[in-house]
């Protein structure tokens, strides 16, 4: 383990109120765990994968899951959710192309303005945990330390 | 485990630099107008950067504030990317800051390892590693609220380019 785990209980007060109420007020909503994994799939983050691709499929199909994680075409998924996905990765690995046109063309597929500000929260909220969960060498199987994940 | 190295200013310096520096972008950001957003003091968000970048931790205030910076100029791409400094970071904190921004799969157990060997302790590696995710988070969230304000005010999107 590259950090102790009391360390990892010590951030308790970096990762306890604050940070746990920004990240329960966007995770209330169906496809947001599958954006969780997503997102988190975009940025290699094992960890996070194993954890969200199992709670998307408690809320949805594994044929849904597995085409929004493994599918190129994503084709089962409805339009919204392909797009709300797109929208996700795009923030995650493409800030500098992220303009209102990428916003017009989620709204167009059927995203309400209201989902894809929830995205955005989901978007920023996921890169640091998987950021951190990465830097402390979190690989699927682990058991989840009291702390970021 | 190793003991930190400190080095840190007087509590006012670290709070004026503070108020002063990596919270005025948040501010900025937040300060749009628009309504979903709140103001600066009612977003938790706020209340994370001001915890992981205010006094009260182990590491350098401006370290940290450093390798915030570096996660919001990675994140923005482009000449941001190319451009950011990780100043006043050492060289084996700076390059595991910029691994943490642009690439934290790419982070080893060796490279941790010869941190703890070069005296930096857990804390402090987890308190910059914190600073620069956060950073990384805090971009994507101004960007992506921007794109949506900018589609609804419909006129510029947040790079300034016509629809």
């Amino acid at each position: 383990m590259r950090v102790p785990q009391e360390v990892s209980k010590w951030h308790r007060d970096l990762f306890g109120e604050p940070f746990m109420s920004w990240r329960s007020r966007v995770r209330s909503w169906e496809e947001g765990k599958l954006i969780v994994a997503a997102v988190s799939q975009a940025n290699l983050a094992g960890f996070c994968v194993s954890r969200h691709r199992r709670r998307s499929v408690d809320r949805m199909s594994e044929e849904e899951v597995a085409q929004a994680l493994d599918g190129p075409e994503r084709e089962s998924l409805s339009p919204v959710t392909r797009a709300l996905l797109g929208f996700a990765e795009e923030l995650t690995l493409a800030l500098e192309t992220m303009s209102s046109e990428a916003v017009g063309q989620a709204i167009d597929a059927g995203a309400s303005v209201s989902h894809l500000r929830d995205v955005v929260e989901i978007v920023a909220v996921t890169n640091v945990v998987n950021r951190m969960t990465m830097t402390l060498g979190r690989r699927p199987g682990d058991v989840r330390p009291r702390g970021p994940g | 485990m190793m003991v930190g190295k400190r080095r840190r200013g007087s509590s006012s310096e670290v709070a004026s630099e503070l108020l002063t520096h990596p919270l005025q972008h948040l501010a900025e950001a937040e300060g749009g107008g628009s309504s979903h957003r709140g103001s600066l003091d009612c977003h938790p968000l706020d209340e994370v950067v001001r915890t992981a970048l205010g006094p009260g931790r182990i590491s350098d205030p401006a370290w940290r504030t450093s390798a915030y910076e570096h996660g919001r100029a990675i994140a923005r791409g482009g000449a941001a990317a190319n451009t950011s400094a990780t100043q006043p970071l050492p060289d084996l904190l700076a390059q595991l800051v910029d691994d943490v921004a642009r690439a934290p799969d790419r982070i080893t157990d060796e490279q941790f390892e010869a941190l703890y060997t070069a005296g930096y302790s857990a804390e402090v590696l987890c308190e910059l590693a914190l600073a620069a995710a956060l950073g990384a988070g805090v971009e994507r969230r101004t960007t992506g609220m921007e794109a949506i304000d900018a589609w609804e005010s419909g006129f510029t999107d947040p790079r300034g380019a016509a629809r």
